[in-house]
């Protein structure tokens, strides 16, 4: 009976190690590097180069919604850091193109409440940084030649340099 | 007739203007051009935040940077792996005290602690009494300024590296 109890006891024991042991392990999270922030900013400047934009202002953040780069072009008006800061984190948010989060959020639909939302915008040029269904950060970017579809191209240029870079 | 008096007319229009214009011209030569000011460019910011962080990068150091135009704004910035939460915001701010200062951000701090008559610029807005951050000069004018954190060998080190940085591009400034 004695050894039959302890049985138990160890088993129950061995249970609740396997339980906390996976618990007792730190959340692990891929994240954005500031080294790979700037492959994704050159690459983005790269993108719209192409186009002669030359003059763009870029914002990066981590998986967090939290600036990890910003680049003011010389030729910025004054809304283009934050436009880029609030594109490249609406992105992340939503893990999606800020532009596909516009046209969801638009007045007659369910969603359009999420326009509410602090710091999010509803328009073009916002890329998340995805390693496969994370989404580890985003690209902003405002002022390129092609407006928000060219704003688009330039940070999924980016992203996905970003992207490559981090696996 | 009719020709004659117009032509007279605008005989007397453009006496007029004339005068005027000599008058505005006495008064306000310098009034037809606009203010130019230097300003550091986003490629000048870069080529300082990267050979900062090289420097910086020496003995392991893993840095935020901030560097700021001439107005204060934020030109270029690049937060660090693995930095505490307060990092990215000291690295604006030091640089915002070196810019509106003119001076390192540790000069700041000494000329402004708890025994001085300046102690009451402290509670100025974004201003940091830490050292670390450092004007970007041509002359006697700050186009910009960079500052930093998260070095190892605290806000020296920090300094170090903010004039290192700059002297990547102290050629292009004049």
């Amino acid at each position: 009976m004695l050894r039959i109890t302890l049985l138990g006891l160890a088993g129950a024991a061995a249970a609740t190690a396997l339980i906390f042991t996976a618990q007792a392990k730190a959340l692990m999270e891929a994240n954005i590097s500031s080294e790979d922030a700037m492959v994704a900013y050159e690459a983005t400047l790269a993108e719209c180069r192409k186009s002669n934009s030359n003059d763009i202002t870029v914002v990066i953040v981590d998986r967090a919604g939290k600036e990890v780069l910003l680049a003011r072009s010389d030729g910025a008006s004054l809304h283009n850091l934050d436009l880029a800061r609030r594109k490249a984190y609406t992105a992340r948010t939503f893990r999606s193109s800020t532009t596909a989060w516009r046209d969801r959020s638009t007045g007659t639909q369910g969603a359009a409440g999420q326009r509410y939302l602090n710091d999010v915008i509803a328009l073009g040029g916002g890329m998340p940084i995805m390693l496969g269904q994370d989404a580890i950060g985003g690209v902003g970017v405002s002022g390129s030649n092609g407006g928000q579809p060219g704003d688009e191209a330039c940070a999924k240029a980016g992203a996905d340099a970003a992207a490559a870079a981090s696996r | 007739m009719q020709t004659r008096l117009n032509v007279l007319a605008g005989s007397f229009a453009v006496v007029s203007i004339s005068l005027g214009a000599g008058l505005l011209a006495t008064a306000a030569p310098t009034v037809a051009q606009p203010l130019v000011q230097k300003n550091i460019s986003l490629q000048q910011a870069i080529t300082v935040v990267k050979a900062a962080i090289a420097e910086c990068g020496k003995d392991g150091s893993v840095i935020s940077i901030t560097v700021l135009d001439r107005d204060g704004e934020i030109r270029f910035a690049v937060r660090a792996n693995g930095a505490n939460p307060h990092n990215f915001e000291l690295s604006r701010r030091k640089a915002y005290t070196a810019k509106t200062f003119r001076g390192p951000s540790a000069n700041f701090a000494g000329k402004s602690a708890p025994d001085k008559d300046l102690f009451g610029q402290r509670e100025l807005k974004e201003v940091i009494p830490l050292g670390g951050g450092m004007p970007i000069m041509i002359g006697q004018d700050a186009i910009g300024a960079v500052g930093i954190s998260g070095a190892k060998g605290g806000q020296p080190a920090e300094e170090a590296c903010a004039k290192t940085g700059i002297a990547a591009i102290q050629s292009q400034l004049s």
